[in-house]
């Protein structure tokens, strides 16, 4: 059972890194996020195939189980992901705004100066 | 001096002509000109507007009210207007009380002047909770103590329009105002208004819920910046 589990765990991260690299390749993924992410499955991957690792790291930390403190960092993890989507989508949403706002300026100045005929 | 009145407009097509012709022309020789920011109304607000040759600027889609008071600023910096006054475009507002809220801006005693509404006792409890909640909000999230924080009737200086950078598109630009002059070194003033209620009046503007979602915004774009 636990064979069959790290298989679909590893397949599950290649298929993620995969994604990554291709968005990383058509430059739509900076540096920063594509490292962040090989770092992010790496991880994962080494504390599925060796849990004794995560429990001592856990240990070190002062936290009882490895379980404990995967879920902690990505609990973490999540939280901050989320955090950065909120500000994409805030970003974005200033983005409409001003293209809204530039649209409507314009189509209202270019009203009151009608071109001049030759 | 010329002033320029901006009536930030969505779906409006029942009152926004009523509340127009009420706003004076003229305050003591200074003039006043009529802006209606359009917020991607669905109905005839706009067709209305044109056919009676208001001023008016449409935004393609629905951005909100700080999208719709920001385009009005950005307008009265292009046209460089030396004062800019909001007004609700459902009639809530009394344009007649103009000249005293203007007054202070004519003596450059302020640069922000606030129209605080008294009657609150003819304003339902669920209204009267919701602005004494964002009042208390815009305390904690600005430092600045006011009558009423969500009031539309404000008056703004020359130096604040060119001050005063709009980042907000919803509701929570009434309480950004009170962040940006404290932070840019504005001098807010607050005048006693009336406030006219009716049915169609209070069923535009805020509801209790979404209060709760602009204070989660103002406290989330303060750790952003």
């Amino acid at each position: 059972m636990q064979i069959i589990t790290q298989f679909i765990a590893i397949f599950f991260a290649i298929f993620a890194l995969s994604r990554a690299y291709l968005r990383f390749k058509e430059r739509k993924l900076s540096s920063f996020a594509f490292i962040f992410w090989i770092f992010v499955w790496i991880t994962g991957t080494v504390a599925i195939f060796f849990p004794d690792l995560t429990t001592k790291i856990a240990k070190f930390v002062g936290i009882g189980r490895g379980v404990d403190i995967v879920l902690y960092a990505s609990i973490i993890i999540i939280f901050y992901l989320l955090f950065r989507i909120y500000i994409k989508i805030e970003d974005t949403q200033r983005q409409i705004t001003q293209v809204a706002r530039k649209v409507a300026l314009q189509k209202m100045m270019k009203k009151k100066k009608p071109r001049l005929r030759r | 001096m010329k002033g320029i009145v901006v009536v930030p407009a969505f779906n409006e097509e029942k009152r926004i002509l009523r509340v127009i012709k009420k706003i004076p022309q003229e305050v003591d020789h200074h003039k006043l000109e009529i802006l209606v920011v359009n917020d991607g109304s669905t109905d005839l607000t706009e067709i209305i507007l044109k056919k009676n040759k208001v001023k008016v600027i449409s935004h393609p889609v629905n951005r909100g009210l700080g999208a719709a008071l920001g385009t009005g600023f950005e307008y009265a910096r292009i046209k460089n207007y030396d004062f800019l006054i909001t007004l609700d475009g459902d009639g809530q507002h009394d344009p007649r009380e103009i000249p005293k809220l203007l007054k202070p801006i004519i003596n450059k005693e302020a640069d922000f002047i606030v129209g605080t509404r008294i009657n609150k006792g003819s304003m339902p409890f669920k209204r009267r909770m919701l602005t004494f909640f964002a009042t208390l909000a815009t305390f904690v999230l600005t430092g600045v103590w006011t009558a009423d924080s969500q009031s539309g009737f404000r008056i703004f200086s020359k130096n604040a329009i060119k001050k005063i950078n709009i980042q907000v598109d919803k509701m929570e630009v009434s309480t950004d105002f009170f962040r940006q002059c404290r932070e840019k070194g504005l001098v807010i003033l607050e005048v006693p208004i009336k406030a006219i209620y009716t049915k169609y009046s209070l069923t535009k503007g805020q509801n209790f819920f979404n209060s709760f979602n602009i204070v989660g915004k103002l406290m989330l774009q303060n750790l952003n910046n």
